[in-house]
């Protein structure tokens, strides 16, 4: 009995440890993935932007521009951000293809600021900055980047 | 019995603990990885666009290389398919460039991190610098311009003294005479938008008329856009009247005059003082922008007649004679012609004994091509100069007769003429990127006889003829021709890897 009442305690605190890490882990998880997603999203946004030779269109939830990809093959390429409230989602789209989702953690639609750093000239923005709220299952990350249009 | 009961239990907490510890440090290991794989990904990131300003440090590199030379074969070091590289901050670059005959320059570079030679990272990038637009106008004189009655041209006009637009002639662009005053004859226009009889349309232009002087409309001449005839600084325009004045026709947009005004307008400024804005091209007078010939500008440079270096000092009196016997049919590519004691007595009769003058007759272009000389040039017959396919055409004469010299449509001593009607495949009439877009050049006489003369593009002279009429389109595909301007500007910027 008393080996049965040892053991039981012991397993009852190996059991609680093992929720209580495999808990954390799930944590880490969630938010290795959400940072993941946010970071790759976050790669090809700058590297299409930074190549952009027009901006077709651009609000705060929304960028339209004539872009390169890959070894320098000209896109139309859009990013916009939808839904109603959080968790928002973040979408590309392609030559006027379909919308195709690339990631839903974001905590804030209006992810694009633009800059004119040179009004005398006829590019309304020379500078677009980025910035994704990513909503993890604890916390909301945030991702940045301010990119300079080479092209404009 | 109890007793070896109790001696077998003994030693089962250790082993239980061993237990639990070795799944705590299995689950703390997989917490651990989890968090090193994040912060893994963070630091290629990280590496991956620090890498990008390692290869455009080396586009920097070229673009300051290409201030003293645009020919790649000097590059150096660090030129891409070699060993060397050159070191930039977290890690090293490889570059190289090449210049094409309208002096485009394609520099490519690539950064490795943090070396070539063990490269974890790699980024290309491609980035193309054109000659800084040196031209906006569809025709430029340093001195007055005559245009024919009927003509129409498609795009601005400028000189440096007086202005004469004839009848029924439209003007669809600007009027600028920035010495001098601007005359339109019966039923003349200058105008924002235009389509001819042939479809060609031209649209989105100002319609302005500026003038250092008098604006005579006569009574039918039209202005769609402003007026503006302004005065030199400390003019008196409270007691001008008919000079400086904006007289006759009607003005569609305001009228802005240091005399009177007794155009037809709705938004009169009489005796108002403008600023003599924008000045002449040049404050001393001269052709604007000027040539400067630099063999380092071109690739491939097909000069006579002697190639290394082309150097204009470098003179033969028979240089025009290896020119004239080139072929002209499909002509492409870079040519300096360098004639000692260029003259032509008369070029009325074209290329003579008598005539140092390279001879353009039968010209065809298989391509971009720049002709560059000291001689006097005569286009023959020409009519239509052809092209195989998308072409810029720059024709340069750096020949200036002698002051007291006459050039007129009927030849005379001339630097570039043409006798017969000189038309330039324009190709599609709305297409501008499509058959030639030409530039003729000189900063010394140019004329032309015929009244069948056309072309996509401008022509820039230091005086000009052309009262029998040269049917120009503006074409900004000549706006950047090399020569014209030591500064270059990125026009693109592409990430290849």
């Amino acid at each position: 009995m008393v080996t049965l009442a040892v053991m039981g305690t012991i397993v009852a605190a190996t059991m609680g440890v093992l929720f209580s890490v495999y808990k954390e882990t799930g944590v880490v998880l969630n938010r290795r993935d959400v940072l993941g997603q946010g970071q790759i999203a976050m790669q090809q946004m700058t590297k299409q932007f930074r190549q952009a030779t027009t901006l077709n269109s651009h609000t705060a939830t929304q960028l339209d521009v004539s872009t390169f990809t890959g070894a320098g093959t000209a896109h139309q390429i859009a990013w916009r951000t939808t839904g109603s409230s959080a968790p928002y989602s973040l979408q590309r789209q392609q030559d006027g293809g379909a919308f195709i989702t690339v990631l839903t953690f974001l905590t804030s639609p209006n992810i694009f600021t633009y800059t004119d750093n040179d009004s005398l000239d006829a590019n309304p923005v020379d500078q677009v900055g980025i910035q994704l709220s990513l909503g993890t299952s604890t916390t909301t990350v945030v991702l940045r980047s301010d990119i300079q249009l080479r092209n404009q | 019995m109890l007793t070896r009961l109790r001696r077998g239990e003994e030693g089962f907490a250790l082993v239980t603990a061993v237990f639990i510890l070795a799944i705590m440090s299995m689950l703390l290991i997989v917490v651990l990885e989890a968090g090193n794989n994040a912060f893994n990904v963070a630091e290629r990131n990280s590496r991956f666009t620090r890498t990008l300003g390692v290869a455009e440090a080396g586009v920097d590199d070229v673009v300051t290389q290409l201030g003293e030379s645009r020919l790649s074969s000097t590059l150096a070091s660090c030129r891409i398919g070699t060993g060397t590289v050159c070191a930039a901050a977290g890690g090293e670059y490889q570059v190289n460039w090449s210049t094409d005959v309208a002096g485009t320059v394609t520099v490519t570079s690539i950064g490795y991190y943090p070396s070539k030679a063990a490269a974890q990272i790699s980024r290309e990038i491609k980035a193309v610098y054109k000659p800084i637009p040196s031209f906006y106008y569809a025709i430029f004189s340093d001195t007055s311009i005559n245009i024919k009655n009927g003509q129409v041209v498609y795009g601005n006009i400028f000189a440096n003294q007086g202005i004469t637009i004839g009848t029924g002639a439209v003007i669809c662009g600007s009027v600028t005479s920035a010495g001098g005053s601007v005359i339109t004859q019966a039923g003349a226009r200058i105008v924002k938008s235009y389509t001819d009889g042939s479809g060609r349309v031209c649209s989105g232009k100002t319609g302005n008329v500026w003038a250092n002087g008098t604006i005579d409309l006569g009574s039918t001449g039209v202005i769609e856009g402003d007026a503006t005839a302004s005065a030199p600084a400390g003019t008196n325009c409270a007691i001008q009247t008919v000079t400086y004045a904006v007289l006759g026709g009607t003005v569609q947009g305001k009228a802005t005059a240091c005399g009177i005004i007794t155009a037809m307008t709705t938004n009169p400024s009489a005796h108002t003082w403008t600023a003599p804005s924008p000045p002449k091209a040049s404050p001393t007078g001269g052709i604007a922008p000027p040539y400067t010939f630099d063999p380092t500008n071109y690739t491939g440079i097909n000069c006579i007649p002697i190639s290394s270096p082309c150097d204009p000092a470098q003179t033969s009196a028979t240089a025009y004679q290896v020119f004239n016997a080139l072929s002209k049919t499909n002509m492409q590519g870079v040519y300096a012609v360098w004639q000692t004691d260029p003259h032509c007595g008369n070029i009325k009769n074209g290329a003579s004994a008598q005539c140092t003058t390279l001879d353009l007759t039968n010209l065809s272009v298989g391509g971009d091509l720049t002709i560059v000389t000291n001689a006097p040039i005569y286009f023959g017959n020409t009519n239509p100069i052809t092209s195989t396919g998308p072409a810029t055409v720059a024709v340069v004469s750096l020949y200036i007769p002698g002051a007291s010299s006459s050039c007129t449509v009927n030849g005379g001593d001339c630097s570039i003429y043409g006798k017969n009607a000189v038309v330039f495949d324009a190709g599609n009439a709305n297409d501008p990127n499509d058959a030639i877009a030409a530039m003729v050049y000189t900063p010394g006489k140019m004329a032309f006889k015929e009244q069948t003369n056309a072309a996509d593009g401008a022509l820039y002279a230091g005086s000009m003829d052309i009262a029998n009429g040269f049917g120009i389109t503006y074409n900004d595909r000549i706006s950047s021709i090399v020569g014209f301007g030591g500064s270059l500007e990125r026009v693109l910027w592409q990430e290849i890897s």
